[in-house]
C-alpha cells in the first residue's frame, strides 16, 4: 500500500515546557485506510495532528506528505490542501457569519471556481444534514450542530486526507453513526484517506488499524483485533476495552465457553448463536 | 433544592428574521436531592433548557423556580448572584467557562468571587485538581495550553469548588478518555449522594443516563417528549428511535440476542454483568450444561 504521510523520529515540545508531548514518534499512514488514534488524555494526539498540516513543527525529526516536507516553508501550502482537520473544538475553526459563508471561506482560500464552490457547499452542508442551518451563524447553533458544520466545512475542500480530532464526540447516538457513515462513504468511494481521533472505542474497533498513544509515544499499532488483545496495555494507557469485548469476558465468566474474543457485537451474536445452536 | 420549570419557553434572536423557538412550554419538576438525566438528539434544545437554571437565559414565557428563588419572563430584578452560588453548571464546551491566567486562578475565581478567603479558595483549588484527576503541574499553566480532556477537567474542578448545591453537567464527559469518563462520573455520584446534590445531567451515553439517573426526561424539538425511570423510558424503544435515540448498548444487545434465540429475556438492570447473566441463564434454560 502507498505510504501517505511519513512520521519519523518526531518529538516536539511546547516552548516553556519542560516536558516533550511527543518523543520519538514514528509512524506511516497509508492511503486509502482508516486509521484510528486512540490515547489518554494529554497522551499528544491533537498535537500530533496540528504537527501533521504542518501548523506546529517537529523540535527533531521529520514529517512529510505524499513527499512534501511540512519544515519547507515552500511545501507547506500543498500539505495543507491534502490535510484537512476537523479541529477538537469547532468553535476555533469557524470564520463566517454564517454556514454557508464559513464552508466557502475555506473554498476560496484554495481558489475553487465559483460555480463549482456553490455545489460543493450544498452537497457537504446536505451530507452532514444541516440544509435547513445553511444561513444560521455558526458561532450560534447548538453543539452537535457545530460540529456537523465543522466537518461540512473540510468535506468541501476535499483534501486527500481527512482527520477528525474527536470530531463527533458531541453528537447523539445516532448522529454520530450517520456522520461516520458519511465520512466512511468518502473513504470507500473515493479513496480519502481516514485519520480518526476517538475516546470511542466502539469506533475504533471498525478501523482498519489503530494507534495507541501513551505520555507523548505510539505505544502500540496493528489492526482493531491485535491492539485490543492487549487488555493491560489499554487500562495502562487510560482506555478501557470495547463493549463486545466486556461482555465477551463477562459471559465467560457465567460459563458460556466462547474460545476467542469478539470485538464487535455482530461477531459476538454469531459467535453465542452457533454455540446455543450446538448445545 | 427542589426545582420548578412551569411554562418555560425560549426563543433566540425574538421578532428577527432568525427567531427559533428553542423551548416550548416546558413542565418539569426537579425533586430535591434528585439526580435527573436530559437526553435528546442534536439541537432539540438540553443546553438552553439548562442554561436557564443559573440565570445565563431568561426565559421569553413562563417562570423557574430554583427553591425559593424565581426567575420570570417578567421579572425586573432576577435574583442572579444568589442563583449562581447555588447552582454550578459545567458547560458543554470546556473553553467557554475557562478565562484566567492559570489553572490555579481560574479554579480559584468562583469560590473568592462568593466570599470564600483567598487561602481557602487556593486550598479547594489544590483539592479540586486533584480530584479531577490533573498532576499539581498544571496549576501554574494557561488553562489554553492544556490538552481538550484536560480543560474539560479545569472546568469541573471550578465548579466543583464552588460547592454548588445544584450541580448542572452539559455532557461533561464528551473529550474524557474512556478512564477519566468513568472515574469523573463516579465522581459526580458520590458528591451527589455525600452533599445531597441535586444534579442535572445531560448526555448522549444512554448508559450513564441508565447508569446514574433516578429519572430521565427526554427532549425533542424544544419540548418534553418523554419522561420517567430509566426502566420506564428504555422500554419505549421505538418512541426513542423516532427522536433518533436508542436504548442502552446492554439492551440493544440483548434484544439482538432476543431475536436470534427466539426466547423472551428480560433486564433488571442494564450493566454488562447482569445482561451477560441473562444471556447465560438462556443457555441454561436449554438444559445446558454450559451455564452454571
Ligand atoms: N499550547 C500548549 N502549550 C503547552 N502545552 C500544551 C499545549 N497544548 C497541549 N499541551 C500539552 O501537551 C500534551 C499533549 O497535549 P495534546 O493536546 O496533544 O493531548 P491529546 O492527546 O490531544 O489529549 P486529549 O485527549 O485531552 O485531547 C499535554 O500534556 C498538554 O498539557
Ligand atoms: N445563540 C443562539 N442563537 C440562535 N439559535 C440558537 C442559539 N443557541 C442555540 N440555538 C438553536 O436552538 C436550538 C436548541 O439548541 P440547544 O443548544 O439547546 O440544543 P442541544 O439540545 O443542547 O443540542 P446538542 O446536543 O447539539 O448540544 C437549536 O436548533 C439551535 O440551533
Ligand atoms: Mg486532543
Ligand atoms: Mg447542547
Amino acid at each position: 500500500m502507498k505510504e501517505l504521510i511519513t512520521v519519523r523520529d518526531v518529538s516536539f515540545q511546547y516552548p516553556n515546557e519542560d516536558k516533550e508531548a511527543l518523543r520519538n514518534l514514528s509512524l506511516s499512514v497509508y492511503k486509502g485506510e482508516w486509521l484510528a488514534i486512540v490515547g489518554h488524555n494529554g497522551s499528544g494526539k491533537s498535537t500530533l495532528t496540528k504537527l501533521l498540516n504542518g501548523l506546529l513543527l517537529p523540535t527533531a525529526g521529520e514529517i512529510s506528505v505524499e513527499g512534501y516536507s511540512t519544515a519547507k516553508e515552500d511545501e507547506l501550502w500543498d500539505v495543507r490542501r491534502r490535510v484537512g482537520i476537523v479541529f477538537q473544538n469547532p468553535d476555533n475553526q469557524f470564520v463566517g457569519t454564517s454556514v454557508r459563508d464559513d464552508v466557502a471561506f475555506g473554498l476560496e482560500n484554495f481558489g475553487v471556481p465559483r460555480d463549482e464552490m456553490i455545489q460543493r457547499i450544498e452537497d457537504s452542508v446536505r451530507r452532514v444534514n444541516m440544509s435547513a442551518f445553511i444561513d444560521a451563524e455558526p458561532h450560534h447553533l447548538s453543539g452537535g450542530q457545530k460540529q456537523r458544520v465543522a466537518i461540512a466545512g473540510i468535506i468541501a475542500q476535499k483534501p486527500s486526507i481527512i482527520i477528525l480530532d474527536e470530531a463527533t464526540s458531541m453528537l447523539d447516538p445516532m448522529g454520530r453513526k450517520e456522520v461516520i457513515e458519511t465520512v466512511k462513504e468518502l473513504n470507500e468511494k473515493e479513496g480519502i484517506t481516514v485519520i480518526s481521533i476517538t475516546h470511542d472505542l466502539e469506533e475504533a474497533a471498525k478501523a482498519d488499524r489503530v494507534i495507541v498513544m501513551m505520555q507523548g509515544e505510539a505505544k502500540s499499532q496493528g489492526t482493531p483485533r491485535e491492539v485490543f488483545q492487549n487488555e493491560q496495555l489499554l487500562l495502562e494507557a487510560g482506555l478501557d476495552l470495547p463493549f463486545s469485548l466486556k461482555l465477551g469476558l463477562a459471559l465467560k465468566e457465567q460459563g458460556v465457553p466462547l474460545k476467542e474474543q469478539y470485538i464487535t457485537q455482530e461477531e459476538l451474536v454469531d459467535a453465542l448463536w452457533t454455540l446455543h445452536s450446538q448445545g | 433544592m427542589d426545582i420548578t420549570l412551569t411554562g418555560l419557553t425560549h426563543r433566540y434572536k425574538p421578532k428577527t428574521p432568525f427567531e427559533r423557538l428553542a423551548l416550548d412550554d416546558i413542565h418539569l419538576s426537579i425533586t430535591s436531592g434528585s439526580f435527573l438525566a436530559i437526553i435528546g438528539h442534536t439541537g432539540s434544545g438540553k443546553s438552553t433548557l439548562i442554561q436557564h437554571l443559573n440565570g445565563l437565559l431568561k426565559p421569553s414565557e413562563g417562570t423557574m423556580q430554583v427553591g425559593n428563588l424565581t426567575l420570570s419572563a417578567q421579572g425586573k430584578k432576577q435574583p442572579l448572584k444568589e442563583l449562581r452560588r447555588r447552582v454550578g453548571i459545567v458547560f458543554q464546551y470546556p473553553e467557554h467557562q475557562l478565562f484566567d491566567e492559570t489553572v490555579e486562578k481560574d479554579v480559584m475565581f468562583g469560590p473568592m468571587n462568593f466570599g470564600v478567603s483567598e487561602e481557602q479558595a487556593r486550598q479547594r483549588a489544590h483539592a479540586m485538581i486533584e480530584l479531577v484527576g490533573l498532576p499539581a503541574e498544571v496549576l501554574t499553566k494557561s488553562p489554553f495550553d492544556l490538552s481538550g480532556g484536560q480543560m474539560r477537567r479545569v472546568a469541573i474542578a471550578g465548579v466543583l469548588a464552588m460547592e454548588p448545591e445544584v450541580l448542572v453537567l452539559d455532557e461533561p464527559t464528551a473529550g474524557l478518555d474512556p478512564k477519566g469518563r468513568r472515574e469523573i462520573m463516579d465522581l459526580f455520584y458520590r458528591l451527589h449522594k455525600e452533599k445531597g446534590l441535586t444534579t442535572i445531567l445531560v448526555t448522549h451515553s444512554m448508559e450513564d443516563a441508565a447508569h446514574y439517573a433516578d429519572r430521565i426526561v427526554v427532549m425533542e424539538q424544544g419540548r418534553v417528549y418523554l419522561e420517567g425511570t430509566p426502566s420506564e423510558v428504555f422500554r419505549e424503544r421505538e418512541m426513542l428511535q423516532r427522536a433518533s435515540l436508542d436504548v442502552p448498548e446492554t439492551l440493544q444487545f440483548l434484544l439482538e440476542w432476543q431475536q436470534r434465540s427466539k426466547q423472551a429475556l428480560t433486564l433488571s438492570s442494564f450493566t454488562i454483568e447482569d445482561t451477560a447473566r441473562v444471556i447465560a441463564q438462556s443457555f441454561g434454560e436449554k438444559g445446558d450444561e454450559h451455564a452454571r
